[in-house]
């Protein structure tokens, strides 16, 4: 094994570890210090199911992430040990199944806000008259990193197809397009998620705002790590060097993967926690 | 400034929140030029219809209390404090109780004056549509 098949079983393991080991420690942590430090006796509207249900689905979350992390050193043993070198269709592969758990906690939690709101009897509806801008959650200078990116990685792809070796040029405007709709998508999602449903109905006014603070800075994050890893691709590529890519992409999952487990809305962003109590009333 | 709507109540939804938008002006809360959240803002956070908010957001223009500036959003007219003590919907009362008096007295009956109603509010609608 030579010194960069070394440095990709560090980082595939690093993979392993963060996102299927260390993300749902953080989720697990944060849902066990909010039963323990809001008890459901003194917050019974925070709890539509019994605490049982929730340990339950918590631990079966953990051992789900437990035995995908087994399978995954598994996996780093057999290609790196016997065979020297990952298959990319492989860790492709290992990477979405890394994601199903947490797909699988974001249904569960659309199902425990549901339950939340069919046991909401308050007939009382409160709102602020207050709009919400797009400057009330992302900075002008994000905006602009957004922009800069975007047009730095078109750039970086326009660049490379005239490069010595150059990107083909259907995968260039596989690449472009791909990116673009993303961009797109984001940006009519950031339009969207300034007024979204509301999933939580005694969530307070100012926790809500939070929530969609946090969702908004995750969102533009994403934009910008992705049009950054696109012009990197696009480089890489043109410099026969495109393994190293592959580092890129795993760091990418990782900051993925531990900014979905902190932004698990279960517990995300709550301070005002009196709406919770048997006498408030509805938010 | 924050709004309450009480599904259980009688008055209807847009009602509660015309009136609730009216009392907040009056007592200047909400001054002239002041914006309003967008109809999906506001229809998300009470959890209610969006064509209920579009309902009472209509007849808060109509009643010139607020403007809409296409995408720059909704605000509080500049009249609006001036407006919101005009009662249309007692004025309209007013106005039909006084021609109902009138054709009673005319003689017509109660029946022919419901038909004659049904029929001009019809044609108005029929005219609406074409």
């Amino acid at each position: 094994m030579t010194t960069i098949h070394y440095l990709y079983a560090a980082v595939f393991l690093s993979q392993v570890l963060v996102v299927s080991l260390h993300a749902p420690t953080i989720v697990a942590r944060r849902v066990r210090t909010l039963l323990a430090t809001r008890p459901p006796a003194e917050y019974p509207k925070l709890y539509p199911v019994p605490i049982e249900t929730i340990e339950h689905t918590l631990r079966l979350y953990r051992i789900l992430n437990a035995g995908i992390a087994v399978l995954g050193l598994a996996q780093a043993a057999w290609f790196y040990v016997v065979d020297g070198e990952m298959d990319p269709t492989a860790y492709a592969v290992y990477t979405c199944l890394q994601v199903a758990p947490v797909l699988l906690w974001g249904q569960w939690e659309k199902r425990y806000f549901q339950r939340m709101s069919a046991g909401a009897h308050s007939s009382i509806r409160r709102a602020q008259l207050t709009p919400r801008r797009l400057f009330d959650f992302v900075s002008p200078v994000q905006l602009g990193l957004v922009v800069t990116t975007y047009v730095g990685a078109t750039v970086s792809i326009v660049f490379m197809t005239a490069a010595p070796i150059p990107e083909p040029l259907l995968t260039s405007t596989f690449t472009f397009t791909l990116m673009t709709i993303f961009n797109l998508f984001f940006a009519s999602g950031l339009v969207w998620l300034r007024t979204p449903k509301r999933s939580d109905p005694h969530q307070s006014h100012g926790d809500r705002v939070r929530t969609i603070r946090a969702v908004y800075q995750a969102a533009v994050t994403t934009i910008i790590l992705m049009n950054a890893y696109v012009a990197l691709q696009s480089v890489l590529t043109s410099f026969e060097v495109l393994r190293y890519a592959g580092f890129a992409a795993s760091l990418l999952v990782q900051f993925f993967g531990v900014a979905a487990a902190k932004a698990s809305v279960l517990v995300l962003g709550q301070e005002d926690f009196e709406v919770y109590k048997a006498d408030a009333q509805r938010a | 400034m924050e709004i309450a709507l009480d599904l259980e109540a009688e008055v209807p939804l847009f009602a509660q929140l015309i009136a609730q938008i009216k009392r907040a002006v009056s007592s200047g809360e909400l001054l002239p030029g002041d914006p309003l959240p967008s109809i999906r803002q506001l229809a998300n956070d009470l959890a209610i219809n969006n064509k209920t908010v579009v309902k009472a957001y209509r007849l808060l223009e109509r009643d010139t209390i607020i403007v809409s500036k296409g995408y720059r959003g909704t605000f509080v007219h500049a009249d609006a404090k001036a407006h919101c003590d005009v009662d249309v919907n007692g004025s309209t009362f007013d106005k039909l109780e006084a021609a109902v008096a009138e054709l009673r007295e005319a003689g017509v009956t109660d029946s022919e004056i419901r038909i004659a109603f049904g029929t001009v509010m019809n044609a108005k609608n029929e005219r609406n549509s074409q």
